[in-house]
């Protein structure tokens, strides 16, 4: 199957090479009528990297979705595009000690932030093209800020809020300005941004993909099956939600910064949707694929160990699971009914049901391994509490549990726990259950799509006691993490959008993180402390049961070489060597 | 079989009247008994439900665990050796863990879930669900598409297209649709039907699910025999005697219908049991941590690779099953045929 | 005639109608199931959930949404997917046809030919240890669910015996259209044809058996027994058209929902694009135009084979057509 494919996109490059110098004469003609914009010549190719060549052969179950990049919010499509579009600042592609704080990408240097944290002033670099042809300049970025909210981007208001007329932009989308908010001047290449409110996080979202640069003549509605043009070294060619993506090089790229968008090595990259797990473990044993997206099955993690090893990559994702305890609703009203489930459930098991200390870790707190302000710290477990928290979750304590449950009074309450259909969901929720049971509660587990679960949980109508979920952090940010969680801000009555689950909303801890945010803009390590501080507090109050938090485990093909692996972006597809 | 009493008598010596013959059921009844095959299947079905029904015995006492709690962090004694329920998988880079296969014990016989449950308790419990929801809703679909079937087809015109169209709704509604729409409804309050409350682990609402899922598929064979009937003689004979319709149905037509019936009942079952498990696993009837055939089966669909047992155990049980009723319903059906007796009496 | 085809017409847009305002209703009535949250994207601000509702028409009152969407699906054909937005599921269905089609019509005639040539042997042998053997064999394939089946299969022929001259000529999972390479559609499709055929074998192998037997009985019959007539050939040629009258309905039945996309855990664990496939997706996303679009897709095969399969009738048992 792979020679066919290989052949249908030999058969297209050759087509492109000879109508090249006729299309680029169009093109050049074209752009110099419209908007005066110097003549475009394809980038002269720069000698291959050795190694580079061939098709990278991807494979993922769900589909694609949307590959609008200011709107897509699947972990998926974002893997996918990073290789296709840019920001203004974006996450360095190596990893190791140096690789957190972002650096520049489409602009010369990371601003500083002025006035408090009120402006933002960049310089866009000079000679970045589109795949398309066209020059990136000031209007672009302008003109893609204002898009994020013309487009309804889920993130417009979440991340973007802060700048100076993002209100009216949010109130009336289809006649978004920024005026005041993104100032341009074309000579200087400069862009300055003025927020209304300081954002400890604006680089942060700066290099957040929804705040990706594209051509200011892309239409403002979601773009769906059609991607449009990037400045990446990748462009996409064609998009089957339900069956495959291609992408082919971006001829009007060149590197401009290695560490912020290196070039790719293969020469075409493409991803067929529809296989399930396990057949694509088998699939990329038979070297029928090169990487998957999704994690190995349970029962092929023996297999895979052993016998291919080496393909094996195994990561730190900001990913883990957690159930969420209404805070609103007994029985969970009741602190002490919240700590003892805390106290009570088995982590270790829960660290089985996702293949064991090698993929998993219990978590006792909510900020995962890897997010900066992360103080491995465990106030539940045996010989520890919220005053004198352990350092690591040790074994459960269902003496002190069944304890606290008698003295809240609780004991005998029926509680419902709403859990995914997903294999591994449904055994935490089993192992949620029994625990519960253990320490005298009468407990079920109700199952749902997880599609569904999601919003439902959410809703304050449907009256959820115990919600079990995951949580993947968008960029490494305590307080993304932590407010956009446990806020008071976070709590939307009767909507499905209301992340705040356990509808937690303590005006004390309120106060601590916005403490911790504003000392993010002056003094880093101090605001990491802050952090660590406000993630203990909520911890002393247990608006949730913290499980485990998960590392992924891909196989790769034996051909696949140069894997670099980075907390934000995972695997850098693009540069996987093949040949 | 006549006695040669013409020569005993005589001349007028009253002659002792031959025994009344048997009557259709008991002569079916003493048919069914002598069917070897038939009794066999018999008494494995009688075996498996007693086995089902001492589940608790033997989960209590004999392999002494609990079915319904999970157990993936204990261990258990064998040999005198401490074993863990799941095991480390055994790679250089120690990813994975397998539940113990079958032990060969009273503990475990035949080994653990992912969940590390003893998948031979499981069984048993699951037995009783399974059997009893695959029953019901075989007999509720059979009598539904008897009485569907036979009126679209003996009366025809319209209410054999009412009939016909309904069928067709039926057959053609996304029932996944509607479980998960009924999933999510009785998720923390059941469903409210007027005065009635309907929770979600209620077995009724797998049962009438799965009824009426294969309504359809029963009654239109059968409406397509009672077509043919309609004009067999003995039926044409009996309108002409001025037999009310419902006579002739219950005892004409219904009768010849029976084959059917007889043979579709067993696979309903087969279908039902397995239907279960898709209904189950959208929390709708068997609630987990509470067993059925079907959901055990489905545990056992992530284990493939490594413990295929705890898939295989389940549907050899339904294959047992499955089995076991078609050979006593070839019995039955052997048994009451009204035509074969005939043949065999001539 | 006309008339006849004008009214089975009219029936089939009721049922259409009626089934789609079903789907519509259970769809809505369900909590949770409300897109704009979903469509919006996670953690979306309300003045975003407030311009999606707006934009998708969600605040709209029900009927007006159900005309919306039907104008959409069946007179502008532009009915877009909420997940995969801007993917309009008329031209997805149609590309996932073909291989549905495919998957499903190369089971069906393996089934038929099998559960024929079994049911009849078992008939003619009836109480041999054929007999019972061969029905052991097909009720072993009901108990067997397909996805278990399919699992297996790939477990056999993709992974384990890969490598072996057995299996090495298997393809990997997916689907080869057959203007690509007829020898690669084949091949990749013969697997999935087994696993879907096995459960259906034992069904309808079991029941033609019934009906053969039941059939031995018939006046018709024994007059042809009487005739002189070889037992295969009362078998066969009287026996068997009359008997199939139950094997065609539910071959009618069978059919009409596999190819509708009934097929849903077969293509699934295959990795075929198929309509199954897309409703799997449909349901799993509760993603309401392309359930729908599904749904009427299946709806209209399912009134279609049952018009067939009355028509067939006639043809079988000459009985039904006196009746008439």
């Amino acid at each position: 199957m792979g020679k066919e494919y290989g052949s249908r996109l030999g058969a297209h490059g050759r087509i492109r090479r000879v109508g090249k110098t006729t299309l680029c004469a169009i093109m050049s003609i074209m752009l110099l009528a419209s908007n005066g914009v110097d003549v475009a010549s394809a980038a002269p190719a720069s000698a291959p990297l050795p190694h580079s060549g061939g098709t990278l052969r991807l494979t993922a179950q769900s589909s694609g979705g949307t590959l609008d990049p200011q709107v897509a919010y699947m972990s998926l499509t974002r893997q996918i595009e990073t290789p296709v579009y840019d920001t203004l600042l974006a996450y360095p592609k190596f990893s190791g000690p140096g690789a957190l704080p972002v650096i520049a990408n489409l602009v010369e240097q990371v601003p500083t932030p002025e006035e408090g944290g009120l402006t933002y002033r960049l310089t866009l670099r000079k000679g970045i093209r589109f795949s398309n042809g066209q020059a990136l300049g000031v209007e672009d970025v302008a003109a893609s800020f204002r898009r994020v909210f013309k487009v309804g981007s889920p993130t417009a208001g979440p991340y973007y809020s802060h700048i100076v007329g993002a209100d009216a932009c949010l109130k009336d989308p289809a006649h978004c300005t920024l005026t005041g908010g993104v100032e341009t001047d074309a000579t200087t290449r400069s862009v300055v941004f003025h927020l209304s409110t300081p954002d400890p996080d604006f680089l942060e979202h700066l290099a957040w993909g929804h705040a990706a640069i594209l051509p200011a003549s892309t239409p403002a509605h979601d773009m769906g099956n059609s991607a449009p043009p990037g400045t990446g070294p990748y462009r996409i060619t064609a998009y089957d939600p339900t069956q495959y993506l291609e992408m082919e090089r971006n001829p009007y790229f060149q590197e401009w910064a290695h560490e912020a968008q290196p070039a790719g090595y293969p020469d075409h990259i493409r991803l067929t949707f529809g296989l399930e797990p396990e057949s694509e473990v088998t699939a990329i044993e038979n070297n029928q694929y090169d990487w998957m997206y999704e994690d190995v099955p349970l029962d092929r993690l023996g297999e895979v160990g052993s016998h291919y090893a080496a393909q094996v990559q195994l990561y730190t994702l900001l990913l883990y699971y957690y159930a969420a305890l209404n805070t609103t609703l007994p029985p969970f009203n009741s602190l002490k009914a919240r700590q003892a489930l805390n106290y009570a459930v088995n982590r270790h098991a829960m660290v089985i049901y996702h293949g064991g200390p090698a993929v998993a870790v219990p978590l006792c707190q909510l900020l995962p391994e890897g997010a900066p302000a992360h103080q491995s710290s465990c106030a539940y477990t045996k010989g520890a509490s919220p005053e004198h928290p352990a350092a690591r979750w040790q074994a459960p304590d269902l003496e002190t549990a069944r304890r606290l449950v008698r003295e809240s009074g609780t004991a005998g309450q029926k509680v419902t726990i709403v859990a995914p259909l997903d294999g591994r969901y449904g055994s935490m929720a089993m192992e949620l259950r029994s625990t519960l049971a253990a320490i005298g509660y009468d407990a079920v587990v109700r199952s749902m799509t997880q599609t569904v679960q999601f919003p439902y949980v959410q809703n304050s109508d449907n009256h959820v006691q115990v919600a079990l979920t995951g949580w993947q952090a968008d960029y490494p940010s305590a307080g993304g993490i932590l407010h956009t969680l446990y806020s008071c801000e976070s709590i939307h009555p009767h909507s499905d959008n209301s992340l705040n689950m356990s509808a937690f909303c303590d005006p004390a801890i309120e106060d601590q993180m916005q403490h911790a945010a504003a000392l993010a803009l002056t003094d880093k390590p101090a605001s990491a402390q802050a952090w660590a501080a406000v993630d203990r507090a909520l911890m002393a109050q247990a608006p949730a049961v913290p499980l485990v938090q998960i590392k992924r485990v891909t196989l790769l093909s034996k051909r696949a070489r140069n894997v670099i692996v980075t907390l934000n972006d995972e695997i850098l597809l693009s540069q996987l060597q093949i040949q | 079989m006549t006695a040669d009493c013409s020569s005993a008598s005589g001349t007028g010596v009253p002659v002792p009247a031959p025994a009344r013959p048997a009557g259709p059921w008991r002569k079916a009844g003493r048919t069914l008994l002598r069917n070897r095959s038939a009794m066999a299947a018999l008494g494995v079905l009688v075996c498996m439900t007693i086995a089902c029904l001492l589940a608790p015995l033997y989960a209590h006492d004999v392999a002494r665990v609990d079915p319904f709690t999970s157990n993936v962090a204990g261990s258990i004694m064998l040999d005198g050796h401490e074993v863990d329920i799941m095991q480390p998988n055994d790679n250089p880079l120690h990813l994975g863990l397998s539940p113990i296969g079958p032990t060969g014990h009273a503990a475990y016989l035949l080994g653990a879930d992912s969940q590390g449950r003893d998948v031979a308790a499981r069984l048993l419990y699951g037995g009783r669900n399974s059997l009893l929801i695959s029953a019901c809703a075989a007999v509720l679909c059979l009598l539904l598409a008897a009485t569907a079937g036979i009126a679209a087809g003996f009366f025809g015109g319209l209410v054999d297209t009412v009939l016909s169209r309904l069928m067709d709704i039926m057959w053609a509604v996304p029932v996944y649709l509607f479980a998960i729409s009924l999933s999510i409804v009785t998720v923390s309050q059941g469903l409210k039907l007027g005065p009635f409350v309907i929770e979600a682990d209620n077995l009724l609402i797998p049962i009438v699910i799965i009824a009426l899922v294969y309504v359809p598929y029963a009654a239109r064979p059968i409406r397509g025999r009672v077509l043919a009937l309609r004009q067999a003689e003995f039926v044409t004979a009996a309108r002409c005697l001025g037999v009310p319709r419902w006579r002739i149905v219950l005892f004409d037509i219904l009768p010849n219908v029976m084959t059917t019936l007889v043979v579709l009942g067993p696979l309903l079952m087969a279908l039902a049991l397995l239907a279960e498990s898709a209904l189950s696993f959208l929390s709708i009837g068997v609630q987990a941590p509470a067993a059925s055939w079907g959901t055990i089966i489905q545990d056992g669909e992530g284990l493939i690779y490594t413990r295929p047992m705890v898939a295989v155990a389940p549907g050899l049980a339904i294959v047992i099953v499955v089995l076991a009723l078609n050979i006593l319903g070839d019995g039955l059906r052997d048994a009451l045929d009204v035509r074969d007796a005939a043949r065999r009496s001539s | 005639m006309i008339t006849a085809l004008l009214r089975r017409l009219g029936q089939t847009v009721f049922v259409l109608f009626g089934i789609s305002a079903l789907v519509f209703c259970v769809f809505f009535a369900t909590p949770g199931a409300d897109p704009t949250a979903r469509i919006a994207g996670r953690n979306a601000s309300p003045q975003t959930m407030e311009k999606v509702r707006k934009e998708y028409g969600f605040d709209r009152p029900l009927p007006v949404q159900y005309a919306t969407m039907m104008k959409k699906l069946f007179i502008t054909r532009d009915l877009a997917s909420y997940v995969d937005r801007g993917e309009l599921v008329v031209p997805e269905i149609a590309r996932a046809a073909p291989v549905t089609v495919s998957l499903v019509c190369g089971a069906a005639l393996i089934w038929v030919v099998a559960s024929i040539a079994m049911g009849t042997l078992a008939a003619a042998m009836k109480g041999s240890w054929v007999d019972r053997g061969l029905m052991m064999l097909g009720l072993i394939g009901i108990s067997m669910p397909v996805f278990w089946l399919g699992q297996v299969a790939n477990l056999i022929t993709q992974s384990r015996y890969h490598d072996t001259w057995l299996f090495s000529w298997v393809p990997g999972l997916g689907y080869v259209p057959f203007t690509e390479s007829p020898l690669g559609w084949f091949k990749a499709l013969v697997i999935p044809w087994v696993v879907l055929a096995v459960m259906f074998i034992g069904i309808y192998s079991r029941v033609l058996r019934a009906d053969l037997v039941a059939l031995a009985g018939e006046d018709f019959m024994r007059t042809a027994r009487a005739k002189g007539l070889s037992p295969t050939r009362v078998l066969l040629r009287h026996g068997l058209r009359t008997s199939m009258v139950t094997f065609v309905s539910l071959f009618g039945l069978d059919f009409a929902q596999l190819v509708g996309g009934g097929a849903l855990l077969t293509e699934v664990v295959f990795g075929l694009p198929g309509v199954g496939r897309l409703t799997y997706q449909a349901l799993t996303n509760l993603d309401l135009p392309l359930i729908m679009a599904t749904v009427m897709y299946s709806a209209v095969f399912v009134v279609l084979a049952n018009a067939v399969v009355d028509s067939v009738y006639l043809l079988l048992d000459p009985r039904v057509r006196d009746a008439r």
